[in-house]
């Protein structure tokens, strides 16, 4: 039961954007189309689950006045790894993607599970609450990246939806769902669809 | 104080650690790495001439790229150089321009931009020019082809930039691309032999005009960008583009 929310939990109710409002910053960047918001979901879980299993595995170990430095230095190194893994196997991915997958390290999901959850449970539940805030960070960045490609380019991953019909008869894509304002607004709105749901109010 | 000692060693550790690992990861990814660097630069050429390699294997590139492209080398004076092979030149990027300048070290003395790179294409016949230069937040480099009239637009590709999706990062739509195809009748040279390049001009509805291609709406500095180097870039290779052998 314990194992089920630590998974859940971060999916909705404790949703890292929309309740934590952690990652904004990416959840800006990588939102214009829904294929960039997917490989960066893989490629955040990969990091998140990683650097949480590691810092759970250590710990006990890790001087409590360096942490933070720690925590770090092994987040830095595993998207260090997986930008090069990506060029060496996906390049075409790795193109698109270009500085983001760097900004991995500068996302605060990654390094507030680490110091708030990953240094103080086990393993086990470390890794699950990887995967939880990270699908939980995926699904908010796929449904803001759902709403900018279809209202900015006229397409959800790439498919062209809206039909030329509509466009001949004067129908004009929303530039400004391109543009980081755009998901701003999106954003908003999702989370205050969802705190009046829940009636949840920030102290 | 002890405490510290421990914490200081423990950093020490953990640096030392994740730097060997990175280290021996990214010697043993590195030549992967490089291979597909080399390999993206020659697709992007053959995209540049109208050869579709979406669906190629790495290998059919290759071969694609063997039996379609010369890499041949050129002087300042437009003349074919032979005793300078393509691999001698270093590519080096100007920071603040974005221009790619072509050094040649001969007998100690470094010639910069003396020796310039172009690639012949057979089938279509054509030359490819590389081109580089600012957008808004970047630098944009790519592949600009001309037919083997030598104004005639054969086609244009940029395998690297970093501009705004959505806006900048148009010009590696298809939409834009399309435009510098042979079919739309692009020129870069008027009757008389003078270079006009061509314009990305933002005001859209430059069918029929042979000079000028649609801009991109809300990214003005990219696309002023791409006119502005273009234009540049071209005119080192003055001498030989305006000559017809």
């Amino acid at each position: 039961m314990l194992k089920n929310k630590v998974f859940t939990d971060p999916l909705i109710d404790n949703n890292p954007i929309t309740r934590q409002v952690l990652g904004i910053c990416s959840a800006l960047a990588v939102t214009v189309k829904v294929e960039q918001a997917i490989v960066m979901t893989f490629a955040l879980t990969f990091v998140l689950t990683m650097s949480n299993v590691i810092i759970s595995l250590f710990r006990k170990y890790i001087p409590h006045n360096v942490r933070i430095i720690i925590q770090l230095t092994i987040i830095a190194s595993l998207v260090v790894l997986i930008d090069l893994v990506l060029k060496a196997f996906l390049y075409s991915v790795s193109k698109e993607l270009s500085v983001f997958v760097g900004l991995i390290i500068t996302n605060c999901i990654v390094m507030g599970r680490a110091d708030a959850y990953a240094m103080n449970n086990n393993v086990k539940n470390s890794f699950i609450d990887g995967l939880g805030n990270s699908f939980g960070y995926g699904l908010i960045l796929i449904i803001v990246a759902i709403f900018r490609e279809f209202f900015g380019s006229g397409a959800i991953y790439g498919i062209t939806i809206i039909p030329s019909s509509l466009y001949d008869s004067g129908y004009i894509d929303n530039g400004l769902m391109l543009l980081a304002p755009g998901a701003f607004i999106v954003l908003g709105l999702i989370i205050w669809l969802q705190r009046t749901k829940t009636g949840f109010i920030e102290d | 104080m002890l405490n510290r000692l421990k914490s200081i060693k423990f950093v020490m550790l953990v640096s030392f650690v994740s730097s060997l690992l990175l280290a021996i990861i990214y010697s043993s990814v590195k030549p992967m790495v490089d291979t597909n660097i080399i390999l993206d630069k020659k697709q992007s050429i053959l995209k540049s001439i109208g050869v579709d390699t979406s669906l190629l294997s790495n290998n059919e590139i290759e071969i694609k790229y063997k039996n379609h492209i010369i890499e041949l080398v050129v002087d300042n004076n437009g003349n074919i150089v032979k005793n300078i092979d393509l691999s001698d030149i270093e590519w080096k990027e100007n920071k603040s321009s974005g221009q790619t300048n072509y050094i040649v070290k001969s007998e100690g003395e470094l010639l910069i931009n003396k020796y310039l790179p172009i690639y012949q294409s057979k089938n279509p016949n054509g030359y490819i020019i590389p081109i580089s230069g600012k957008g808004l937040w970047s630098t944009l480099k790519g592949y600009f082809a001309v037919s083997e009239d030598k104004s005639s637009t054969l086609g244009i590709v940029f395998y690297a930039h970093g501009e705004t999706p959505g806006l900048g990062a148009e010009i590696d739509k298809a939409w834009f691309q399309n435009q510098f195809k042979i079919d739309q009748g692009k020129k870069i040279f008027d009757e008389d032999r003078n270079l006009k390049s061509i314009k990305v001009n933002k005001q859209k509805n430059t069918l029929g005009k042979p000079y000028e291609v649609d801009g991109i709406t809300g990214a003005t500095v990219t696309s002023d960008g791409v006119t502005k180097f273009l234009k540049r870039d071209l005119q080192r290779y003055i001498n030989f583009l305006r000559v017809l052998n």
